[in-house]
C-alpha cells in the first residue's frame, strides 16, 4: 500500500526554503552572484512599475558579474524566477509560486502545489527589519563606549609622539588601534568632540562614568578649539577691515579645505561647544580637573563667535557658508547652515555670558537675529502636499526635488525652527503648526534606509567668490531625522503643552529600527561610529549617534510617564 | 627629509582621491582651459549646438567642468543631466544658458544613449541653447552625432601621461603634507602606471585607486615611502583573483600574460594596442576560433572588469549589438603587473 505523508511547509521554514531555491546554482560563486543579483532586482523600482529591458537589467548586475560572459549572466538571472516578461520588458512577479522553480520537481505533492511567496515576503527575506530588541543597559553601554572613543582620540592627539597639531577629521580603523588620517586639524574633530563631551551632562548618561579620565582631553580640546579662531591666526595680508569682519570666526581647516576665510559652519560648531563649556566651566573643572584656559577667555571667544554669526546673517535673514562684505558677491542661504546657526544662537540665549561680560546689548541683538530668521523662514516656506516645507538652498520650485530631498531640507531647517520655538515664546503659536507639518512630512515620506546619505554640499569661500567646486559632508539621513524627531517629541512632552506631537506606532517602529541600526554599526570594541560614505571613524558621526540614543532615553521616560 | 610611510598613509585618502567626495586642488589642463575660454568667449556660433568632451571614464572630465563652471554659467547647483535618463521635462526645466549633460558613455544602454542624444539635439534646435556633453569615446559615434545639429569636440583635453601624474601627486603632497614634495614612486613604476603608448586610455581613477590600495599595504612606520615595481608586483600577485568561468578564459589569460611578458615588458611598445586579429591570434591556441565567441567570453567581461582597455569608438555592430569595447585593446595596469610576475 502506498504510504501517504501529509506534506506541508512549516511557517518557520518558508524563508529558508525560498532562499535556497532562489540562490540554487552549480557552484558557490554563482550562488553568491545570484544572491547579489536578487538584491539588485528587488531594489530596482522600475521592475515594480514599467519594467526594464534585458540590456538594462544586465547593466545593473554586470558590475559584480566578474568575468562571466553576458549570456551566462542572463542564464543565471533567468534561473531566478523572480522576473516575468511583458512585451519585451521584465517586471517582478507579484507572487512567486513554488512551481516556478524547476528544482521543485515534477513529483511535487499536491499539497505543495499552492505554496507561493508574495513580493512583500521576498523583500522581508532579503531586507530583514533589524532586530529592535535592546535594553536600556545596551543603550547606556553604547553611549559610554562612544564617549570613551572620543576621549581616546583626544588623548591620542595630545601625545607628542603622534605628531598631530590637534584632532583631525578622520581616523582609520584597520584592525588593532585606530590611527589618525591626515595631519590637518578639523573643526568637526575638535568642536564636535568637545561639544559632545561637555553636553553629556545635559543627558541621562554623562562622561562621569567614562573609563578614560576626561580632564586632560577636555582641556586640550578647548585649547585646540580656541586656536582655530580666525583673529589670532589671521593671514598677514588682512587689513583692519578684513580683521574686523572676520573677528570671532573660526577656521574649518580640513573640513572645508581651501576656504580662505573663516566659515559660518565652522563658527556655529565652535559656538555650540564653547557655550556648553562656558556654562558648565566650574562643574567640569571641579569634576575633571582645571582648564588652562580661564573662563573669561572662553566667554570672550564665545561672544566674538556670536558676533561673527550675527555679522554673517544674510540680508534676507538666513545663513550661508560665508558672507562677503557688502554682499559682493551674494551667497545663497543654506538650510543646514541656517538651522544649525539658529540652534547655536538659541542655546547661547540660555547663557549668562552676556551679563557676566557686560554685553546685554548683544543678547538683544541675538534675539533680533532670531526674529529676522523666523521672518525669513516664513517667507521661504513653500507648499508641498498641503504642508509648509523648505527646499534645498531655500528654493521655490517644489517640482524640482524628490520628496526625500524636501524632507531632508525641511528637517535641517526644522532643527532651527525648534530652536526658535524654544527661544521665542511669543512666536510659539505661529511656529507650532509648522513643526506639526514637518512631523506629518516625516510620517508620510520617511522610509528608513540606514545606508542613505544626507549630503551637505558647500562651496568654500575663496578670495572674491565661492569655489566653483562643491565639497560635501555626509551624514546618515536616518540619524539626522531621528535626532530631530526625538528632540521634537521630547519638547512636546516636556514643554508647556503648546506643541501637541503625537507619534504613531509606525513612526516609533521606524525610529527604533534606526536605533537598532545605530547599535549594530558601532564598533564593538573601539566604540566609534563611521562617516557613511568612506566608512572612516568620525567624531561627528559618533556624536550624532550618541545624541539619538540619549534623546531616545529621555523619550522613553516620557513614554513611561 | 624624505616622506615617510606613516605620513603617506595618513594622507592617502586625500592624496589619491579621484572622485568629487574630496575637494582636491586642480592641476594642469591649461590648454583645455584656454580652448574652452576661446570657445565660450563668443557663444553665438555655438547656439543651438553642443560642445563635446570625449575621453575615457575616470580622466577628470567632470572635475574639469567644475573648474570651468563660472565661465560657462554653471554656477550654483549645477548638477548635470544624464544622457541615459534625460527626458523632455528635465530639458525644459534645466536652468542656465548652458545645458550640462554627463555620462554619454558605455554605462548606458545604446537605446538610451540614442534616445537621450536625440532628445537633446531636438531641444537644442528648438531652444537655441548651447549644450556641453561629457562622455567616453562613444560620443564620437556618427550615429549619435547625427542627432546633434551642430557639434564640436574639445580638442585639447590633455591625456594622462607621466608629467601629468607626477605633477598631480607633487601638488597634493605639497598641499596635504605642507612640505616640499619628495618623489615617492620609483621611475620604473611610473613607466607601468602611465606607459607613454597608452596615454589615451590611462585613467586617473584606475591609477589613483591602485596607488591608494598599494599604500594601504605599507607598514605605518617612519621609513621613507618608496613605491616600487617589486612592491606593486607583490601586491598584485596577492590581490589579483579573478573568478574565471571557463577553462578557455583561464587559458587565454595565461597566454596573454606570457605574451605581454615576452613582447611588451612593463607595457612597452604598445602605442598601437592590439587589434582584433592580434587578440584572436593569442586567443586561438586557448580554444577561441570565432570572434563572436571570443568577444562574449573575453573582450566584454575583461573590458567590463577593467582588465582590458579599449580605444575604439563604441557603437552598434552589423547585428545591432552594442559593442562597448571595440579595438584597439590595451592591457590594464593589473595585467601589466601580473605579466611582470
Amino acid at each position: 500500500m502506498l504510504g501517504l505523508t501529509n506534506t506541508s511547509i512549516p511557517e518557520a521554514w518558508r524563508g529558508h526554503l525560498l532562499f535556497a531555491l532562489l540562490t540554487d546554482a552549480e557552484n558557490i560563486n554563482d550562488r553568491l552572484f545570484k544572491r547579489q543579483a536578487i538584491e539588485k532586482l528587488l531594489r530596482a523600482p522600475e521592475l515594480r512599475d514599467q519594467g526594464l529591458s534585458r540590456d538594462d537589467i544586465l547593466l545593473r548586475v554586470e558590475e559584480f558579474g566578474g568575468l562571466r560572459p553576458r549570456n551566462r549572466l542572463w542564464e543565471l538571472l533567468a534561473s531566478i524566477p523572480l522576473l516575468e516578461e511583458r512585451e519585451g520588458r521584465y517586471c517582478l512577479r507579484a507572487t512567486l509560486p513554488l512551481t516556478a522553480f524547476p528544482a521543485a520537481g515534477r513529483r511535487l505533492p499536491k499539497s505543495l502545489g499552492a505554496v507561493a511567496w508574495t513580493l512583500a515576503e521576498i523583500d522581508g527575506l532579503f531586507f530583514p527589519v533589524v532586530d529592535t530588541l535592546w535594553t536600556v543597559r545596551n543603550l547606556g553601554e553604547a553611549i559610554y563606549k562612544g564617549y570613551g572613543w572620543l576621549l581616546w582620540t583626544a588623548d591620542h592627539a595630545r601625545d607628542p609622539a603622534n605628531q598631530l597639531e590637534a584632532m583631525p577629521a578622520f581616523w582609520q580603523c584597520q584592525g588593532g588601534e585606530d590611527a589618525p588620517l591626515g595631519f590637518v586639524r578639523a573643526i568637526t574633530g575638535i568642536g564636535d568632540a568637545l561639544g559632545a563631551l561637555a553636553d553629556s551632562h545635559y543627558f541621562p548618561h554623562s562622561i562621569e562614568r567614562a573609563k578614560n579620565a576626561p580632564g586632560p582631553a577636555l582641556d586640550s580640546l578647548l585649547r585646540w578649539l580656541l586656536a582655530c579662531r580666525a583673529e589670532p591666526d589671521a593671514p598677514p595680508g588682512w587689513d583692519e577691515a578684513a580683521r574686523n569682519w572676520h573677528r570671532g570666526g573660526f577656521w574649518p581647516f580640513d573640513d572645508q579645505p581651501e576656504a580662505v576665510y573663516p566659515t559660518v559652519d565652522a563658527t556655529w560648531d565652535a559656538v555650540l561647544a564653547l557655550g556648553s563649556v562656558h556654562d558648565q566651566y566650574d562643574r567640569l573643572a571641579t569634576s575633571y580637573g582645571p582648564f588652562h584656559c580661564p573662563r573669561s577667555a572662553v566667554g570672550e571667544a564665545l561672544l566674538d563667535g556670536i558676533e561673527f554669526l550675527l555679522r554673517t546673517q544674510l540680508p534676507a535673514g538666513g545663513w550661508g557658508i560665508y558672507r562677503y562684505p557688502g554682499d559682493q558677491p551674494p551667497v545663497p542661504a543654506h538650510e543646514f547652515t541656517t538651522g544649525q546657526t539658529l540652534l547655536a544662537l538659541r542655546l547661547v540665549l540660555l547663557s549668562e555670558v552676556f551679563e557676566e561680560r557686560e554685553r546685554p546689548e548683544l543678547r538683544a541683538a541675538v534675539e533680533a537675529a532670531l526674529r529676522r530668521a523666523w521672518a525669513f523662514l516664513r517667507e521661504r516656506a513653500v507648499n508641498f502636499q498641503g504642508r509648509q516645507v523648505w527646499l534645498p538652498f531655500f528654493g521655490d520650485r517644489v517640482e524640482d526635488y524628490a520628496s526625500r530631498d524636501i524632507l531632508r531640507a525641511s528637517v535641517w531647517t526644522g532643527a532651527g525652527l525648534l530652536a526658535l520655538y524654544r527661544g521665542l515664546p511669543d512666536l510659539r503659536g505661529a511656529i507650532a503648526p509648522r513643526l506639526a507639518d514637518l512631523l506629518d512630512l516625516a510620517n508620510i515620506h520617511w522610509e528608513p534606509d540606514y545606508r542613505r546619505i544626507a549630503e551637505f554640499e558647500f562651496r568654500v569661500p575663496l578670495d572674491e567668490r565661492l569655489h566653483d567646486n562643491f565639497g560635501k559632508w555626509s551624514n546618515r539621513y536616518d540619524v539626522t531625522l531621528a535626532i530631530f524627531l526625538l528632540d521634537l517629541f521630547n519638547e512636546g512632552r516636556s514643554g508647556d503643552g503648546g506643541l501637541p506631537v503625537e507619534f504613531g506606532p509606525g513612526l516609533w517602529r521606524r525610529l527604533e529600527r534606526t536605533i537598532g541600526e545605530i547599535l549594530r554599526e558601532q564598533h564593538p570594541e573601539h566604540g566609534h561610529w563611521n562617516e557613511p560614505v568612506a566608512g572612516m571613524p568620525l567624531a561627528a558621526a559618533t556624536a550624532m549617534a550618541m545624541q539619538v540614543l540619549q534623546h531616545y532615553l529621555i523619550a522613553a521616560r516620557h513614554l513611561i510617564g | 627629509m624624505p616622506t615617510t610611510n606613516q605620513e603617506i598613509k595618513r594622507v592617502a585618502r586625500q592624496l589619491f582621491a579621484s572622485s568629487r567626495a574630496y575637494v582636491t586642488p586642480f592641476y594642469n589642463r591649461v590648454a583645455s582651459k584656454q580652448e574652452m575660454k576661446s570657445l565660450f568667449a563668443d557663444r553665438s556660433p555655438l547656439l543651438g549646438g553642443a560642445v563635446l568632451i570625449s575621453a575615457p571614464m575616470g580622466t577628470g572630465k567632470t572635475f574639469f567642468i567644475d573648474q570651468m563652471a563660472a565661465l560657462l554659467g554653471l554656477e550654483g547647483r549645477a548638477k548635470p543631466l544624464l544622457v541615459g535618463e534625460v527626458d523632455e521635462r528635465d530639458l525644459q526645466q534645466a536652468k542656465g544658458e548652458v545645458l550640462f549633460v554627463d555620462e554619454g558613455d558605455i554605462k548606458t544602454t545604446w537605446a538610451d544613449l540614442d534616445r537621450g542624444i536625440a532628445l537633446i539635439g531636438q531641444h537644442l534646435r528648438n531652444s537655441q541653447r548651447v549644450s556641453l556633453i561629457l562622455g567616453d569615446y562613444t560620443l564620437r559615434n556618427p550615429n549619435l552625432l547625427r542627432h546633434l545639429p551642430k557639434h564640436r569636440f574639445l580638442q585639447t583635453f590633455e591625456p594622462l601621461d607621466r608629467p601629468f601624474l607626477q605633477g598631480v601627486l607633487q601638488q597634493r603632497i605639497r598641499e596635504y603634507l605642507k612640505r616640499r614634495p619628495e618623489e615617492i614612486i620609483e621611475p620604473a613604476l611610473y613607466d607601468i602606471l602611465v606607459p607613454d603608448g597608452a596615454a589615451h586610455v590611462n585613467s586617473f581613477r584606475a591609477i589613483l585607486t591602485f596607488l591608494e590600495s598599494l599604500v594601504r599595504t605599507l607598514p605605518g612606520d617612519r621609513q621613507p615611502c618608496w613605491l616600487t615595481v617589486e612592491l606593486a608586483k607583490r601586491y598584485v600577485q596577492d590581490s589579483f583573483d579573478p573568478t574565471l568561468t571557463t577553462d578557455r578564459q583561464e587559458n587565454f589569460l595565461n597566454r596573454f600574460l606570457d605574451y605581454l611578458a615576452e613582447h611588451h615588458p612593463r607595457g612597452a611598445d604598445l602605442e598601437q594596442g592590439f587589434d582584433q586579429a592580434e587578440m584572436l591570434l593569442i586567443g586561438g591556441p586557448a580554444g577561441y576560433g570565432d570572434w563572436a565567441e571570443f568577444r562574449e567570453e573575453i573582450i566584454d567581461p575583461f573590458g567590463l572588469q577593467g582588465l582590458l582597455l579599449s580605444r575604439g569608438i563604441p557603437g552598434l555592430d552589423a547585428d545591432g549589438r552594442f559593442v562597448r569595447w571595440p579595438g584597439p585593446y590595451y592591457p590594464s595596469l593589473m595585467l601589466t603587473l601580473m605579466a611582470e610576475g
